[in-house]
């Protein structure tokens, strides 16, 4: 499903991946570890396609496709997306016009008919229900003063609507109570299935307690330098990453 | 040849025939003297001219115009198909100031302005403009409307400039509020044939306890300039709000005052402007606190894109006396290009002690964040981009309280920044 090649990526002067290789195949969850400024946002943030980093080497292909080519949105539209470390607020666009509007961008990519305003409105209460997201924040700006938890939450109810093939979680568990964790990584089970896959970057090993990964990679100074199955995330919270970091420079 | 000399005269000439001759309305001898001076003292004005620093109106003139008359293309003015969104409302047709056509419910009164002259001719105006020196010396025709209190639905005024070579001309109306009525106005202002020069000055008095909203709109203004003056007389606990729209002209200028009579008067202001091409939108206000326990609100914010400019001079004046007063004022605008222009002038002079007023202004681009969080989930680009402006321009939008109008005035928005991203 996803294929990345050597990626090597930098904003401004200063790079920061210096030859991932990772593959993805559907049904799998893989969580990326690693220390603070080790690349991990830079990694999900060039997948989603942000403009302000620039590829310098490597591929990224996404079934079949060089995903590199194509726009932020043509992304969302092949099956990415993007769960934000940080969701934005947007002021004066209704959650609801937002997600309509995505919807039914993301059907005509696909070659889909718009979703009739009813039949949006089901699935959006559906989904909405699957992580206990208030009705009332329906009717609110984009993520306008949402709290932190629903802000969380938020994302995975987009893409819960958005049906991806290939979502990536960007530290989803930062900010979130033991609740509200367990809240979004139900969410996350209840969508997994064969054909879709997850990409899990997170700084700790309890979101891990929920949503079991397959495959767990250490990334360090702009690269993988360790992979391993779900008994390495629990290595990592007992014995930190300096341990880790001596190897690598040993 | 012959027309190159008439065309840079054009700002002479109307000066000359300003001040020289008798002008059309019955104006009191006073007032025409007041006039005078105040052309003397400004004349057309230019870059020199600290009030109109960026709208150099002398060359406008100018450069646009042939004719110190409007003389109307047709006879009938058909009213346009495209706005009948707005049927059922009461409608008033200007054209070239003079009222062609009114179709309105008993609460509503139209008379001429001469009627209203002959019985008050000591009409005001700002004695530092000399445009509006220049309207009332100039102005051929325009309306007294008179607003009873059971008005239902709001009125549509169709301000009409339609002449066959492209002229100056100048209209004085005055709109009254009875005390305790509540009514909506709508401006659409309409540019047909020879591309003229408008020179309006609408004198508006709320009466006790009266509510009064405006709306304008230069979308169909199209190739057309002018020179819009709005200035509001506020009694006690009256209410009066004024939005404009300036998404088409070629070179507009809204001034609008509002000055308190008396006790717990409101006055908001609100305005969205969207330049691109080489178009000029420039907004002048002026909200004059003088009593007591008023409020005001002022909102504007716009989009400059291409070569287009935009001003907004915003002056809240809090007087001595007017203590516990409340004033707001927000300008904000969003750049396009790298030739685009704002410039933003909010000014506060307090002179009371136990008041409230803050002001606040912000030039930027568009928020990349915003942008991207849109096209991860699929929107494309030019729709987010909408989906941002149309967010921006909202909170201007949302202010016109009548449905059927702020849906007008919202697609006509959504219509413009289509054509700007």
């Amino acid at each position: 499903m996803l294929t990345i090649k050597n990626l090597h990526a930098k904003i401004g002067d200063k790079e920061i991946l210096k030859g991932i290789n990772l593959e993805v195949k559907p049904g799998e969850i893989h969580a990326i570890m690693g220390p603070n400024g080790s690349g991990k946002s830079t990694l999900s943030a060039v997948l989603a396609g942000k403009e302000e980093y620039e590829v310098t080497d490597g591929e990224v292909l996404f079934n079949g496709k060089n995903l590199l080519d194509l726009a932020p949105e043509e992304r969302a539209g092949e099956g990415i997306f993007l769960a934000f470390q940080y969701p934005v607020e947007i002021p004066g666009v209704s959650m609801t016009n937002f997600m309509r509007t995505a919807v039914n961008e993301i059907r005509q990519y696909r070659g889909q008919d718009a979703l009739e305003a009813k039949d949006f409105l089901k699935l959006s209460k559906e989904k909405q229900a699957l992580v206990e997201l208030d009705k009332k924040l329906a009717g609110r700006s984009v993520n306008e003063g949402f709290s932190g938890g629903e802000k969380k939450r938020n994302e995975i109810y987009q893409m819960a609507m958005l049906e991806p093939t290939l979502s990536v979680l960007d530290e989803t568990d930062s900010g979130l109570d033991i609740d509200a964790l367990r809240i979004v990584a139900d969410g996350v089970n209840k969508l997994r299935n064969e054909n879709n896959a997850y990409i899990v970057i997170t700084h700790y090993q309890r979101l891990l307690d929920y949503i079991v990964p397959d495959f767990v990679h250490v990334l360090y100074n702009g690269k993988i330098v360790k992979s391993g199955d779900k008994n390495l995330a629990l290595e990592l919270e007992e014995r930190g990453y300096d341990h880790i970091k001596a190897e690598v420079t040993a | 040849m012959e027309n190159t000399l008439e065309k840079t005269d054009i700002s002479q000439r109307l000066l000359g025939k300003a001040l020289g001759q008798k002008p059309a309305l019955p104006l009191s001898e006073n007032t025409i003297e007041k006039a005078q001076s105040v052309l003397k003292k400004f004349g057309i004005p230019e870059v020199k001219n600290e009030r109109y620093k960026y709208a150099n109106i002398k060359n406008i003139l100018n450069k646009t115009v042939l004719e110190t008359e409007g003389i109307s293309a047709r006879e009938n003015y058909p009213i346009a198909d495209s706005l009948s969104v707005l049927n059922g409302k009461n409608m008033l047709v200007t054209v070239n100031g003079k009222v062609v056509k009114q179709e309105i419910s008993e609460a509503f009164h139209i008379g001429t302005i001469q009627d209203y002259l002959a019985y008050e001719p000591q009409i005001s105006f700002d004695e530092a403009d000399s445009m509006q020196a220049l309207a009332l010396l100039t102005a051929q025709d325009g309306f007294h409307l008179k607003i009873g209190r059971d008005t239902t639905e709001p009125l549509i005024w169709l301000n009409i400039t339609d002449t066959k070579t492209p002229s100056y001309y100048a209209t004085v109306n005055c709109i009254e509020s009875a005390a305790g009525s509540a009514a909506e106005i709508i401006e659409i202002r309409i540019g047909r044939n020879a591309a003229s020069f408008t020179n309006q000055y609408t004198l508006v008095k709320t009466h006790e306890h009266a509510t009064l909203r405006m709306a304008a709109t230069d979308e169909n203004l199209h190739s057309f300039s002018g020179v819009f003056t709005v200035h509001g007389i506020q009694k006690k606990g009256s209410t009066f709000s004024h939005s404009i729209l300036g998404t088409g002209a070629s070179f507009m200028r809204q001034n609008i005052s509002a000055e308190h009579e008396d006790e717990n008067c409101h006055t908001e202001l609100n305005g969205f402007y969207a330049v691109d091409g080489e178009r000029h939108a420039d907004f002048q206000t002026v909200v004059k606190h003088m009593f007591p326990n008023c409020t005001s609100d002022e909102m504007y914010k716009g989009i400059a894109a291409g070569k287009g400019k935009a001003i907004f001079n915003g002056k809240v004046y809090v007087a001595r006396d007017a203590q516990k007063t409340n004033a707001y004022q927000s300008n904000k605008n969003i750049l396009l290009s790298d030739e685009a222009l704002i410039r933003s002038k909010p000014e506060l002079e307090i002179y009371a002690d136990d008041v409230k007023c803050s002001h606040g202004s912000t030039t930027g681009q568009t928020d990349t964040k915003s942008l991207f969080y849109l096209r991860s989930r699929g929107i494309r680009e030019k729709e987010a981009q909408k989906m941002l402006m149309l967010a921006f321009a909202g909170d201007v939008l949302d202010r016109i309280s009548n449905e059927s109008l702020r849906e007008y005035f919202s697609s006509v928005a959504e219509n413009k920044l289509m054509q700007l991203i």
